[in-house]
C-alpha cells in the first residue's frame, strides 16, 4: 500500500463577490504520496493556487474553506485550532512562490532573514544559528556563501533569490514543500538549476513535494505523479510516465498536443474557446462546450472521477482511446 | 526576397549611475545587424538583460538608439526628425506582452482600434466603423465585441484586440514582443496560429521576440540569439536547433525542459550567474560561464561569421572546430 501523506478529500472552497458566490474548488480530492513529486496542472482559473493555499490554510475572507478534509500525515489540518496550524506552516508544510524577490523582505539581509525563522520556529539563535544558516545555503548550493548573507534581496539575481527561499524553507525541514510556480519567472537555465536542486533535495532528504505549475515541461522532468485541474476539479490524475504516453482526458490530450514544436509545418492542435469563468460555469462536464469529442450527455449529466486503469484516473463519459497522442512525432 | 528592414550595428547604451561620480554604461543592444525580409518572421531569442525588448523598441524608435542605422526599404529611419517619421510609423507597428497594460480600461476596444485609422486618415465615419469590425472579423473577434471594454474580455480576447490595433494602419512590419507570454497554453496556440495565418493572407514581415524557444521554433524560419546586448549566432531554425555553433545556444536548447519523462537530454550546466550587462567581459559575453572558453576567449572581442550556409556565428573555437561538443553533464 503506498502511503500518503497528504489526503484531500472532497474539498470545496469558495470566495464572495459582488456578482455572487464563487466555487473556486467543487469537491477536490487528492492524494500526495511520501517522498514522492505530485505535478497540478492547469490553467487560469483551474483553481490550482486554491488548493495550496486551502492546504495551508491561507484562504482568508472573501474566500472561505466550506467543507471537506485535509489529511496531513493523518491529521485533518482543517480540524486545527489556529495556533496549531501555526505550528504545521513552515515547520512541517512549506511554500514558495512565483516570484521570489516578493516574497522576501527587501530591507533585511539574507542573514537576519535566515535568523528570523531560526529563532522564530526552532529558538536557533548565536553562533548555532549562523552555522546552520551557512548550511542551508550552501544545501541549496549557493556559491560565496559568507558575502551572501550579508546580501540584501535586491543584489540577488532571481534565480539566487528562489534558492534563498528555498532555504528558508528547509530551514525547518518540513517534510511537505509546495512550488507554486516556483521556476516560471526564471530564464530556461535557471529553470534547469532549480529543477534539478529540488530533485535533488527530494532524493537527499526524503522531501514530497506538490508542483503546481502550467509547464508540462516542469511536469515532465520532475513528477511521478500528474494532477490535471479544470473549472475547480480534478479531472485526470495519473502516474506521470503513463500520462505522457496516453493521457485519456481530451483537455489533458490537446493540453499535451498544443504545446509549440520545431517540427510542425502544419498549425497547432487547439483547444477552441477560453477557460469558462468560475461564475459562468457550463453545465455538465464543464468541458464539454470545448471538447472535440462532447456528445449530448456531456452537456446533461456531470462525470464522476473513474479510476480507468490501476491509479489512472478520469472524469470522462468518453475519454480518448489509448494512444491519443504518439511522442515519436516530436 | 527583399530585405523590408535592415539593421546594421544598432546599439542603445544607458548611462546608470553609480553612487557619487561613478557612471556606468549599461550596453543593452550592442552593434546588432540583421536583415528581415519581407513576408519572413526573424525570431529573437534570448534570456532576460539579454537586450532583446530594448532592440524592438529601437526598431521602431519608441527608444532613441545610440548607434546603428535601421533602414525600412531602403530609408534610414533612425536620422529622420518626428515629422518624416509619422507617415512611415503606419507600416511599423508592435504588439506587447500584456494586453492589459497595452489597452486603455477606459476605451471600449472598437475605439482603441478605431483611433489608428482616423489618425493616420485611412477611412472616416461609418467606412471607418466598417473597417473596425472588419479588423475584428480579421483577429476572430465579432462585431458584439467592439462596444465592450477591456476588462470584459478574457486574455486571449485583449491580445486579440492589440493585434486587431496593430493591423488597423496596414502595417508591413509588426514586432510581437512575447505576444503570448501572458496566455494560458491553449489560448498561446491559437494566438500562435492567427498570427501565421495573418502572416500569409496579409504578407506580413514579424519580428518574433520571446525567451520562450519552442514557441520562437514554431513561428520563425529564421533565429538570432542575443546574450547580454550581442548576436552570438543567427541562422535558420531548424538548423541552429538540431546543431546549435555557439556555446550560449547550445546551453539554452540544453536547459529547456523535457517534452516527456522519459527523453534523455544532454544537459549542459553553465558555470554561475547569469552575468549582469552592467559588468560584461572584454572578451566573448559568455565566456565566463562558457564550460569550452580558453584564455583567448576572455579577452578577445568576437565577431560574427559565416559557419555553413547562411548562418553566422560569433566563437572562434566553434568555427575553428575546436570543439568537442559530447561533453559529459557537468
Amino acid at each position: 500500500m503506498t502511503e500518503y501523506l497528504l489526503q484531500i478529500e472532497d474539498l470545496h472552497t469558495c470566495f464572495q463577490t459582488r456578482n455572487g458566490i464563487v466555487h473556486v474548488l467543487r469537491g477536490l480530492s487528492l492524494n500526495v504520496p511520501r517522498g514522492q513529486v505530485v505535478g497540478i496542472v492547469g490553467e487560469s482559473g483551474s483553481g490550482k493556487t486554491v488548493t495550496a493555499l486551502s492546504i495551508m490554510r491561507l484562504i482568508r475572507p472573501p474566500g472561505r474553506i466550506l467543507s471537506g478534509r485535509i489529511l496531513f500525515q493523518g491529521t485533518d489540518l482543517l480540524r486545527l485550532s489556529e495556533q496549531q496550524m501555526e505550528r504545521v506552516r513552515g515547520r512541517q508544510i512549506a511554500m514558495i512562490f512565483q516570484q521570489p524577490r516578493e516574497s522576501l523582505n527587501p530591507v533585511l539581509t539574507v542573514e537576519t532573514q535566515i535568523r528570523l525563522v531560526l529563532r522564530q520556529h526552532l529558538g536557533l539563535d548565536g553562533h548555532a544559528a549562523l552555522t546552520r544558516a551557512r548550511h542551508l545555503l550552501r544545501q541549496v548550493e549557493l556559491p560565496d556563501v559568507d558575502r551572501l548573507l550579508r546580501a540584501y534581496p535586491h543584489e540577488l539575481s532571481g534565480g539566487m533569490c528562489q534558492r534563498v527561499m528555498i532555504a528558508l524553507c528547509l530551514a525547518c525541514s518540513p517534510k511537505l514543500l509546495i512550488a507554486d510556480e516556483a521556476t516560471t519567472a526564471l530564464d530556461v537555465t535557471v529553470q534547469l538549476q532549480i529543477l534539478r536542486l529540488l530533485r535533488q533535495l527530494r532524493e537527499e532528504l526524503g522531501l514530497t513535494l506538490v508542483v503546481i505549475t502550467h509547464n508540462l515541461g516542469v511536469v515532465a522532468e520532475l513528477c511521478q505523479w500528474v494532477a490535471v485541474m479544470y473549472a475547480g476539479e480534478l479531472v485526470e490524475f495519473a502516474p506521470a510516465e503513463q500520462f505522457f504516453r496516453a493521457p485519456f482526458h481530451p483537455y489533458a490530450a490537446r493540453l499535451l498536443a498544443c504545446r509549440p514544436a520545431i517540427s510542425l509545418e502544419d498549425d497547432l492542435p487547439v483547444i477552441p474557446g477560453v477557460v469558462p469563468d468560475l461564475l459562468t460555469r457550463p453545465s455538465g462536464c464543464p468541458f464539454h462546450p470545448r471538447c472535440h469529442r462532447a456528445r449530448p450527455r456531456c452537456r446533461l449529466e456531470h462525470p464522476s472521477l473513474e479510476e480507468r486503469l490501476p491509479g489512472h484516473e478520469v472524469r470522462c463519459f468518453f475519454p480518448e482511446e489509448v494512444p491519443a497522442w504518439t511522442p515519436s512525432l516530436r | 526576397m527583399d530585405a523590408l528592414l535592415e539593421v546594421s550595428g544598432l546599439s542603445k547604451h544607458y548611462i546608470v549611475s553609480g553612487g557619487l561620480l561613478r557612471r556606468h554604461i549599461l550596453r543593452a543592444v550592442d552593434g546588432v545587424s540583421f536583415t528581415v525580409s519581407s513576408g519572413e518572421t526573424l525570431g529573437v531569442v534570448g534570456e532576460s538583460g539579454s537586450g532583446k525588448s530594448t532592440l524592438g523598441r529601437c526598431l521602431l524608435r519608441l527608444e532613441e538608439p545610440s548607434e546603428g542605422v535601421v533602414k525600412y526599404r531602403g530609408i534610414d529611419i533612425t536620422g529622420l526628425p518626428d515629422s518624416s517619421l509619422r507617415p512611415l510609423r503606419r507600416h511599423l507597428q508592435m504588439v506587447f506582452q500584456d494586453p492589459a497594460d497595452s489597452l486603455n480600461p477606459r476605451m471600449t476596444v472598437g475605439t482603441a482600434v478605431l483611433e489608428p485609422i482616423l489618425l493616420h486618415g485611412l477611412a472616416r465615419g461609418v467606412a471607418a466603423r466598417r473597417r473596425v469590425i472588419e479588423l475584428f472579423e480579421l483577429v476572430g473577434l465579432s462585431e458584439e465585441h467592439v462596444a465592450r471594454y477591456p476588462h470584459q474580455l478574457s486574455g486571449g480576447q485583449q491580445q486579440r484586440v492589440a493585434i486587431a490595433r496593430a493591423l488597423a494602419s496596414n502595417p508591413q512590419f509588426v514586432v510581437l514582443d512575447e505576444p503570448t507570454s501572458a496566455l494560458d497554453v491553449s489560448v498561446q496556440a491559437q494566438l500562435l496560429n492567427l498570427l501565421r495565418a495573418l502572416q500569409r493572407r496579409l504578407g506580413l514581415s514579424y519580428l518574433f521576440i520571446s525567451h520562450d524557444l519552442s514557441v520562437v521554433s514554431y513561428m520563425a524560419r529564421r533565429v538570432v540569439v542575443l546574450y547580454l546586448g550581442r548576436v552570438v549566432e543567427e541562422g535558420p531554425t531548424r538548423a541552429l536547433f538540431d546543431d546549435p555553433k555557439h556555446p550560449y545556444t547550445r546551453t539554452l536548447l540544453s536547459a529547456v525542459p523535457a517534452n516527456t519523462p522519459w527523453e534523455q537530454r544532454h544537459r549542459i550546466i553553465p558555470r554561475g550567474e547569469p552575468a549582469s550587462p552592467l559588468a560584461r567581459p572584454a572578451g566573448c559575453p559568455f565566456s565566463p560561464r562558457c564550460p569550452w572558453a580558453v584564455q583567448r576567449c576572455h579577452e578577445e572581442p568576437q565577431a560574427l561569421q559565416p559557419v555553413g550556409p547562411d548562418r553566422q556565428v560569433a566563437c572562434w573555437r566553434s568555427i575553428e572546430g575546436k570543439i568537442v561538443w559530447t561533453r559529459p553533464e557537468a
